[in-house]
């Protein structure tokens, strides 16, 4: 398992695409520390590797796909209503590549 | 008293009567969540222009109800209690939502709950910390601290809620009201901001069993906007809450419950429900479950939840909807945005959650937090079927002072302020109930059965709700 230091914590954090502030660490230290300690004893625990993992409650016996048929889901006007900026219908955004939008 | 301070059935009599409007309730519903708001800062969102409903045969027609800040509600302000989405306005209404207004509720409010329902005191939203009605000193608990308080303080009769951990059932013990978390899939998640999925569950709060079952009984269904929700026709709350429950057989987890053997006042209380439970001809029995795989509850629930809300909540962007900050490209807007948008505790769990799920990591961390989850549901599955129910305390003490620390991984209560999450792991229904008071504080007690069996679980509790005879603060102090 990787360990944890400031470096990795930051890097964790730009792949979620936010920022960590310096002050911050020692807190994240102290409550992730805790979790591993516990995480650890499960890993103890005896013939834990064989279980199969669960991924959600139960089975649901009426899951069923939708037929493959185009619907109408938003409309345009409702799909840009809460965009910070728009033009021609679309949402606005700073030009992906190199100078000004 | 209060129309608005009766039972739903009675509110809706006196409607059906005339002896009350729904303008009137309405009214006194908006007059009362303003002259709290001050002291308990229950809501994000006072919706002063809410009107009456017209008064159908529905039991919920035209009586008025609060809405966690954490559901679509079309046209009105939907933050999450975050900034990131401060000025956020859905465009469609949650499948819960819509199936009230269909009943004819009257929406008078979102309320506060703790950012992004990722938090159980709360303290974390954006508008503020929510307090205690009971005692403004405490936390109400969260994360649907509001409609926890809204309930409790007797603001309106009921309220939606969302549970991931125990977010409706813990809450609801610290302020003295009923709190209902269903079977995974009896109600749609459609519309409910997803904190992490294969544990959110849509509930409600309500004064008593009887309000909180027709609540239920009017937002479950089948809907194919959620693939996890199931057809529940053969489910009928409100038609079998009155049943007979002489043999049913409930049992307590001994390991949790020797925990509260270190307060006499505490134990007492419990150990006076469970004679209730006998009294009215109910078996209880102990049972034991390994203390390593209970102890593993909270950070396998951790390392779960906080896993998959990063992926979650991964569409906070600022760019199609938000709070957007600026930036000199899109990268720089979606970083400066949820760098500022999210807390210091949610950016820290994203970051918990990063970590369990990088590659190296997977093995010890989110594989086996889902295999502490088999293992944990599977035994309980297995005690179902025997029992009819479990019984256990809600929680280790009554509603903390804001001052006190809280700390759901200290070694002290580390079962017992952490077992309700047993329901989520495997979407068992979940009720918890007022069982009395500790030192003029409500404590409760939460009654948890096997899959679909809603219909059972609220059976025993109203049965228990009976012996029991709590007086929620709303009434005690008569208005």
């Amino acid at each position: 398992m990787q360990k944890i230091t400031k470096e990795n914590i930051q890097d964790y954090a730009l792949k979620l695409m936010f920022k960590m502030k310096d002050e911050e660490f020692d807190a994240f230290e102290k409550e992730f520390e805790t979790i591993l300690k516990h995480m650890d004893l499960i890993g103890q625990i005896d013939g834990i590797e064989k279980v199969e993992p669960m991924t959600f409650p139960f089975k649901n016996k009426d899951v069923k796909l939708r037929k493959d048929v185009a619907t109408s889901t938003l409309t345009t006007d409702d799909a840009v209503k809460n965009a910070h900026e728009t033009i021609y219908d679309e949402v606005k955004v700073p030009k992906v590549v190199g100078g000004e939008s | 008293m209060s129309y608005l301070d009766k039972s739903l059935k009675e509110i809706h009599q006196a409607l059906q009567e005339g002896k009350v409007t729904s303008k009137e309730l309405t009214e006194e519903a908006l007059k009362r969540a303003h002259e709290y708001q001050e002291e308990l800062n229950s809501f994000v969102t006072i919706l002063d222009d809410a009107k009456e409903e017209k008064v159908t045969d529905n039991v919920l027609s035209g009586i008025p109800c609060a809405i966690k800040d954490n559901f679509s509600t079309k046209g009105v302000l939907t933050t999450a209690s975050s900034n990131i989405l401060s000025d956020y306005v859905p465009v469609f209404d949650a499948t819960a939502v819509a199936k009230l207004k269909d009943a004819g509720m009257v929406m008078i409010g979102k309320t506060v709950l703790d950012e992004l329902a990722m938090g159980g005191t709360g303290t974390t939203g954006h508008t503020g910390i929510v307090k205690n009605p009971w005692d403004p000193t405490r936390m109400i608990g969260g994360s649907s601290a509001g409609s926890a308080a809204a309930v409790a303080r007797g603001i309106v009769p009921y309220a939606l809620g969302s549970d991931t951990g125990d977010s409706i059932r813990k809450p609801a013990g610290y302020g003295g009201v009923v709190g209902y978390k269903p079977t995974y899939g009896l109600v749609s998640r459609w519309g409910l901001f997803a904190f992490a999925s294969s544990l959110d569950h849509v509930g409600c709060f309500a004064k008593t069993v009887e309000d909180a079952a027709y609540v239920i009984d009017n937002i479950k269904g089948i809907d194919e906007k959620d693939m996890t929700s199931f057809d529940s026709s053969n489910v009928n709350i409100v038609d079998n809450l009155n049943n007979d429950v002489a043999g049913k057989k409930l049992f307590y987890i001994k390991e949790i419950v020797d925990e509260l053997k270190e307060d006499k006042k505490y134990y007492d209380n419990f150990l006076k429900v469970l004679d209730y439970a006998k009294e009215l001809g109910m078996e209880v029995k102990e049972e034991s479950i390994d203390g390593n795989i209970l102890r593993g509850i909270y950070p396998s629930y951790m390392a779960i939840s906080c896993a998959e809300a990063t992926s979650n909540n991964s569409n906070l962007t600022g760019i199609p909807f938000g709070n957007r900050k600026d930036g000199s490209t899109p990268d720089e807007v979606m970083i400066n945005t949820r760098t500022e948008g999210f807390s210091e505790l949610i950016r820290r769990r994203f970051v918990i959650g990063s970590f369990i799920l990088q590659k190296e990591n997977q093995e010890k961390l989110f594989l086996n937090a889902q295999r502490i989850r088999r293992l944990i549901v599977d035994k309980v599955t297995d005690l179902f079927k025997t029992y009819d129910g479990c019984i256990m305390p809600n929680a280790g003490s009554i509603a903390p002072k804001f001052d006190e620390e809280h700390d759901r991984l200290s070694d002290k209560y580390l079962l017992l302020e952490n077992h309700l999450g047993i329901g989520n792991f495997g979407g068992f229904p979940s009720i918890t109930i007022p069982s009395g008071l500790v030192d003029n504080m409500p404590v409760a007690i939460n009654i948890t059965g096997p899959i679909m069996t809603d219909d059972v679980v609220f059976n025993i509790a109203n049965k228990l709700e009976e012996k029991i005879g709590f007086v929620p603060l709303s009434k005690k102090e008569e208005k």
